[in-house]
């Protein structure tokens, strides 16, 4: 993935873009950070997005967007220099690190990241969020499932499927 | 297993909102897929999913064994049905107002399944969050346990797949394969 400054070359200084979420918040973020997202990419490679346009994501609220690019101004570094010869372990690590912190978050915080992720295609956040949510769901019986996620209590008929199903089958489950 | 409670066995009290038993086969619903020996036991399980609520039949229609499936009555073709349904006194009979609002409001509550979260609503990011899922034995099992969607989700072979090239364990596959013959038949 190349990065779109590079690709210009016109001068030294990054170049920067407006991003304008829902609640017509102003987010000015450089080019190549912005360009995680494979959405904006496109439009930021056609010359979109500069001087005083700026970019609008009816979809993303100021919140969750500020919270978005927290994560890629983060990961532009690591994702310009693409297969990253000079990332040291200690860079990784500290990544990771901020990976683990960065999703850390209240559950209805996550959700609007996984969506927004998903709207604005940023692959390495939609993964992390992804993994963030099986891990809150590995290790749990099925009735914890639905009480993490928030699903609303079984009907019976639901209840009794599953009471029959772990008569025969819990086993399975040890 | 808390959640074991004491109904195993028990006989459930039917749910007014739910019972609507439907004159339905599976030829009555041409997008549905060719039901698999794994979802005969199922009772409920579509296609085409959100605008759906599928009730078990178990319990209600006497005699019957086969699932019934309601679609969303704002469709036509579940009006049709509906209209034909052996609840309505008379082919005629006008819609009664207080139950079929009830009905829809069970339809909505069924086919969103979850208030807070909409981003599991969709099946490619749900499929997300399952594929990464730790590929222990017990995953799946306990996934698909927790509502009709995530069954139908997991047990989809492209889903499996994927699972195992996610984790590159292709002896969990087998696992998984094996856990779906001895269930679902």
């Amino acid at each position: 993935m190349a990065a779109p400054e590079s690709g210009d070359g016109n001068n030294g200084a990054a170049r920067m873009v407006t991003l304008i979420s829902s609640d017509n918040t102003r987010f000015e973020v450089e080019a190549a950070a912005a360009s995680l997202s494979q959405t904006l990419q496109l439009t930021i490679l056609d010359g979109g997005g500069g001087g005083g346009d700026g970019i609008p994501l009816p979809n993303v609220d100021s919140a969750t967007l500020s919270k978005v690019l927290e994560y890629c101004i983060k990961h532009a570094p690591a994702a310009a220099n693409g297969g990253a010869p000079n990332a040291t372990a200690v860079d990784r690590a500290e990544l990771e690190r901020f990976d683990n912190e960065f999703v850390n978050i209240d559950q209805s915080v996550l959700y609007s990241l996984i969506m927004a992720a998903h709207n604005l295609e940023i692959e390495g956040l939609q993964s992390l969020v992804a993994k963030k949510v099986a891990d809150m769901i590995k290790g749990k019986s099925p009735m914890e499932i639905r009480r993490t996620l928030g699903f609303p209590d079984p009907t019976p008929e639901e209840q009794a499927e599953m009471n029959a199903h772990m008569l025969e089958y819990g086993w399975a489950y040890e | 297993m808390g959640w074991l409670g004491s109904a195993i066995g028990a006989s459930v009290p039917p749910n007014p909102f739910s019972i609507r038993p439907l004159p339905c086969a599976g030829s009555k619903h041409p997008h549905r897929r060719l039901p698999l020996a794994s979802e005969r036991s199922w009772a409920t399980e579509l296609a085409s999913s959100n605008r759906v609520a599928s009730l078990s039949s178990r319990n209600t229609a006497a005699g019957k064994s086969s699932p019934v499936f309601i679609l969303n009555p704002d469709l036509p073709s579940a009006r049709r049905e509906m209209g034909s349904a052996e609840v309505m006194s008379s082919p005629n009979a006008p819609p009664q107002m207080g139950e079929d609002s009830e009905m829809s409001r069970r339809v909505h509550s069924t086919s969103t399944e979850l208030g807070p979260a909409p981003a599991l609503d969709d099946d490619n990011l749900l499929a997300e969050f399952l594929l990464r899922l730790p590929p222990l034995p017990s995953s799946l099992p306990r996934a698909s346990l927790v509502c009709k969607r995530w069954r139908r989700l997991v047990s989809e072979p492209h889903f499996l797949r994927r699972f195992r090239s996610h984790h590159q364990k292709p002896t969990l596959l087998g696992f998984i394969y094996e856990y779906c013959g001895i269930l679902w038949q």
